[in-house]
């Protein structure tokens, strides 16, 4: 490895005032906000803040939301890139239609997915009313929060494979077989490794968004303490009580967790690509 | 082991890749595919392959149907223009790819996988590139990596679709004499595209120069240079003077300060390119037509031309076909 070059001659200069233009920038919509909040809850004190993050309450909300977003994002890692594969491989009559369809959760506002969902699957909807005849209930229990989170991360997961299947050449399917690969062998040998980078890029978005998203499951969790109360919605609760410190405590907390997964997902993912930077 | 193409028609919509082709390609040789783009040399070096179907005809490897037969079970090995090399795998586990994907009864034990995969970097010139991944490898490096690979299975044919045509000029001249080498060294019935008829007319045991889905012709090196069937060939085969009564190629024209000749006519010369083994000329004779000369450096000498003066040029031989069509 050469030393590290700070600047070098280009066609477009500008790295002096791009790299301040960035600095500040985040600074300002990222880093100010974020401290500000570490900075309200500090004034609990740490016993105080210990006991607000830790309580039995705000513990099930943990893990409903990190388990949910997780189950979300992994369901969505599997059909999203058959949607990817689809749209990227294949044309057919409609093709544009469903590409333009995979953005609807982009577009939506949250709550109007949310009181879709929870119309469709609620006991006496749909698909609800079938599905509790038999004997699963969808609408208020955490399936139902992990529908939600199903739709809102699915076009991360789509968008970020479509364009890496669209460059991956057919050309290196054709050789595998060549060489007498079977189907199986090479699409996990072959195809998926060449993905890997940018399906948990999809991945992480995915869950990322999963973990803050509050508007399209407040409606279809019903929002019972221990069950189904996911961690924004406690924000807002205690919001709604002045309890100031304590919701920044909460969030803090929901903050350095999600920052630990994604970094730990950058990682797996740059060393993954690492090998095939071109 | 010996290929034919029987009647292979292929059709994508409405345009006709390959038509009607039927060939045979001897066992052991090395055959050039030779055609402009849009020819159907690389629909029909695919279909052989079995990475395309034929719309009509058959495809028989030493005799035998194989028409049909899946691309997986043909024996074939293929090297892609772009060498479409596995770029999350080192050289080395590219090249044992074919071995370990095969079924466990037939797959070789990791030990004679090693062996087998060194022996093949050897053979390439590469083995002190096995644990490098592509991305860190020259052009040519990694088409003699695609090589190995296509190798390490092997196949009873190989197939090469334009192997040199994303290399740079030097490492192309290079590589082709390489792969001459190679061919003469393990014998391989191997069939190649390009449309460099240079590259066509060094590296192959025979030619069969295509066009617009047709064959041509099919012949040596030599046979196609120097007793072309058609005007498509004569013209696609090198340069070529379009005079009255034929075609001249550029070296079989003679020049002179007199008129020694029946056939014939004065010309001007407008530029003289010295540099170089071959000294080549550009004329206008009286009709306005530019005819390209070529000569040896010691009969240019001799003769001594220079810009501006009037010669009388006449072709030691014309060549005429019946039916021309340009």
């Amino acid at each position: 490895m050469s030393s590290v070059v700070l600047k070098r001659h280009s066609v477009l200069p500008g790295f002096g005032l791009t790299v301040g233009y960035t600095l500040l920038y985040l600074s300002l919509i990222v880093l100010l906000p974020l401290s500000t909040l570490a900075f309200k809850s500090s004034s609990l004190g740490f016993d105080a803040f210990w006991t607000t993050v830790s309580s039995a309450r705000v513990v099930a909300s943990y893990k409903l939301t990190f388990g949910a977003s997780l189950a979300a994002a992994t369901i969505n890692a599997f059909f999203g890139l058959i949607v990817a594969w689809v749209l990227a491989r294949y044309t057919f009559p409609g093709r544009r239609l469903v590409d333009a369809i995979v953005d609807l959760p982009f577009a939506l506002p949250t709550a109007v997915a949310g009181i879709a969902l929870t119309t469709l699957y609620s006991e006496n909807g749909w698909l609800g009313a079938p599905l509790a005849r038999m004997g699963v209930k969808v609408a208020f229990t955490p399936l139902g929060i992990t529908l939600a989170l199903t739709f809102i991360g699915l076009p991360f997961v789509v968008r970020t494979l479509q364009p890496v299947i669209d460059e991956l050449d057919p050309e290196l399917e054709e050789a595998a077989a060549s060489l007498g690969a079977s189907r199986a062998q090479t699409l996990f040998r072959v195809v998926l490794p060449a993905l890997l980078p940018a399906w948990l890029t999809g991945f992480a978005l995915a869950f990322a968004r999963c973990l803050g998203e509050y508007g399209s499951v407040v409606f279809i969790a019903g929002n019972m303490p221990m069950r189904t109360e996911i961690t924004p919605l406690l924000i807002i609760t205690k919001l709604e009580q002045y309890d100031y410190p304590g919701a920044t405590a909460i969030a803090v907390v929901m903050l350095v967790a999600s920052f630990v997964l994604l970094l730990g997902i950058n990682l797996l993912q740059s060393w993954s690509g690492r090998r095939l930077a071109a | 082991m010996s290929i034919e193409a029987r009647n292979v028609t292929k059709r994508f919509g409405s345009f006709v890749a390959v038509d009607d082709v039927s060939l045979v390609f001897p066992g052991g040789e090395l055959t050039a595919l030779l055609g402009p783009s849009g020819s159907g040399k690389t629909s029909l070096l695919r279909i052989i392959a079995g990475l395309e179907r034929a719309d009509a005809g058959q495809v028989l490897f030493e005799g035998e149907d194989a028409t049909g037969r899946d691309v997986r079970q043909r024996g074939v090995g293929f090297v892609f223009q772009h060498y479409a090399l596995f770029r999350h795998m080192t050289v080395f586990d590219n090249i044992a790819f074919g071995l370990r994907v095969r079924p466990r009864a037939r797959r070789p034990g990791a030990p004679e996988i090693r062996a087998k995969v060194m022996d093949l970097l050897k053979l390439v010139q590469l083995d002190w590139l096995a644990n490098r991944y592509p991305s860190e490898l020259s052009g040519g490096q990694r088409q003699r990596v695609a090589l190995a690979r296509a190798l390490a299975v092997e196949p009873k044919l190989l197939l090469l679709d334009e192997p040199f045509g994303s290399l740079d000029a030097k490492v192309r001249l290079e590589l082709r004499r390489w792969l001459r080498r190679l061919h003469d060294e393990i014998k391989l019935t191997s069939v190649f595209v390009t449309h460099d008829q240079e590259e066509a007319l060094e590296v192959s045991d025979r030619v069969v120069v295509m066009n617009k889905g047709h064959v041509e012709q099919v012949g040596s090196p030599q046979e196609v240079f120097d007793q072309p069937k058609t005007s498509f060939v004569m013209n696609f085969l090198g340069q070529v003077n379009a005079v009255k009564g034929g075609y001249v190629r550029p070296h079989e024209f003679e020049l002179a300060r007199s008129a020694d000749a029946p056939e014939g006519s004065w010309a001007e010369v407008r530029h003289i390119h010295m540099a170089g083994a071959v000294v080549k000329l550009e004329l206008v004779d009286e009709a306005k037509n530019v005819l390209l000369v070529e000569m040896s450096r010691d009969r240019a000498d001799a003769l001594a031309p220079r810009v501006g003066e009037r010669l009388f040029a006449w072709p030691r031989r014309l060549r005429s076909f019946e039916a021309a069509t340009v």
